[in-house]
């Protein structure tokens, strides 16, 4: 098994390495002082830093920058950590269930979370915040284009606020957390598909392979908590799934809803 | 005691426990035990390099060299996140109250480092 072997090969990694992780519990709070006033200096350089309004490009540090093969113009993609307070809240076109599932340019897949990203994309106009949540396929429903069980697939979507404060107008996927699993109905992107930014044009397979067309209706995740698994999702949206869900005192499973789906993928 | 004295004596002796383990474990087939060592292997599996062409097998040694070049290429905090999980087989939540980071960036870190740990080992050549 080659994991095995893998696993034995990392064993035998320079003593260095093995050392220096073999470091005690990272101690919290153990200077105040210094702590409190580093804080102060840092919070100072900050409102410093926003006040210019200068981006990570400009300063010529790079934040963690992406790099774009086929986008053109100063087109510049970070990883952020910090959201803006407010986003944008979109008006959804009503959908049918039927509609939303078999929607002919989308593909449908279960996989689980493996990562979640939030990056501003930015020129010398503007910027621009996305998520990107990376999701290892495990079964594939709809397979419209590039979709495969065991693939790990990039999704476009609105900013996850991980902290779980605040929203972008979504109800399911600001809740989303890596290490879940959930049913994704998501648009794969052409190849030369793309935004025009003031100073140039990204190729949106730069950054993604898909997008959800929204983040509240276009997902099902599972959660664990301490009460066992629940499924979040848009019940408004999703008749057939909440009939099945109050139908018996059980608990909704992502079973559950892969038959749904599949069902509605049959009509 | 090997002829040439160990520089860090408790990471030899770590070393020497670790394999010992791996071995225990490998006899009782932790099938029905699960846990942590399945969940290391099934992570794992993302970086095994897969060859249809006929291709070498490097010796043990120089794999082990070719992940210290890749180990010694990542961040310090990523480094040793990897190190935790997969020499010293630490949970996830005991990785992250360790360096004091929530989960999910433990999650994260481990996911990308082998995901970058693939693409070095294909660019090697390094089968396993």
């Amino acid at each position: 098994m080659k994991e095995k072997k893998l696993l034995r090969l990392i064993g035998n990694i320079a003593d260095e390495y093995i050392a220096e992780a073999d470091v005690v519990r990272v101690e919290k709070r153990k200077y105040r002082w210094i702590t409190a006033a580093v804080c102060a200096i840092l919070i100072i350089a900050a409102g410093y830093a926003v006040w210019l309004g200068r981006s990570p490009a400009e300063n010529g540090t790079s934040a963690a920058e992406w790099k774009l093969e086929r986008s053109t113009g100063d087109i510049h993609v970070t990883e952020v950590t910090e959201l803006p307070e407010e986003g944008s809240v979109a008006c959804l076109a009503y959908l049918t269930e039927e509609e939303l599932v078999t929607q002919s340019d989308t593909n449908v897949f279960r996989g689980t979370i493996a990562d979640i990203q939030n990056i501003c994309i930015a020129d010398s106009e503007g910027k621009k915040y996305y998520g990107i949540i990376t999701v290892k396929v495990s079964e594939v429903y709809r397979d419209l284009e590039g979709c495969e069980a065991g693939q790990d697939i990039r999704i476009l979507t609105e900013p996850i606020r991980m902290d779980g404060i605040g929203t972008f107008g979504m109800d399911t996927m600001e809740k989303a957390e890596i290490g879940m699993e959930g049913i994704f109905i998501a648009r794969p992107y052409a190849a030369h598909e793309s935004m025009d930014m003031g100073s140039g044009t990204l190729i949106w397979k730069d950054i993604a392979d898909c997008e959800l067309p929204d983040g509240v209706r276009h997902a099902f995740l599972q959660k664990k908590g301490i009460l066992g698994q629940t499924i979040l999702y848009d019940k408004d949206a999703y008749p057939s799934v909440w009939a099945a869900e109050r139908q018996d005192m059980e608990k909704l499973t992502l079973d559950d809803v892969a038959a749904v789906i599949q069902e509605l993928l049959q009509k | 005691m090997p002829p040439k004295r160990p520089n860090r004596l408790a990471v030899f002796l770590g070393k020497i426990t670790r394999n010992i383990a791996l071995d225990y474990y490998d006899y009782h087939t932790a099938q029905k035990r699960g846990g942590i060592m399945l969940e290391l292997l099934s992570e794992l599996t993302e970086c095994v390099v897969d060859w249809n062409e006929p291709s070498h097998d490097l010796e043990a040694k120089e794999t082990a060299e070719s992940i210290n070049r890749f180990l010694k290429q990542q961040g310090r905090l990523n480094r040793m996140i990897f190190v935790r999980r997969y020499w010293y087989v630490d949970s996830i939540s005991d990785i992250a109250e360790r360096f004091q980071i929530s989960e999910s960036r433990v999650k994260s870190s481990l996911f990308r480092t082998r995901k970058k740990l693939r693409q070095f080992l294909e660019a090697e050549g390094v089968v396993i």
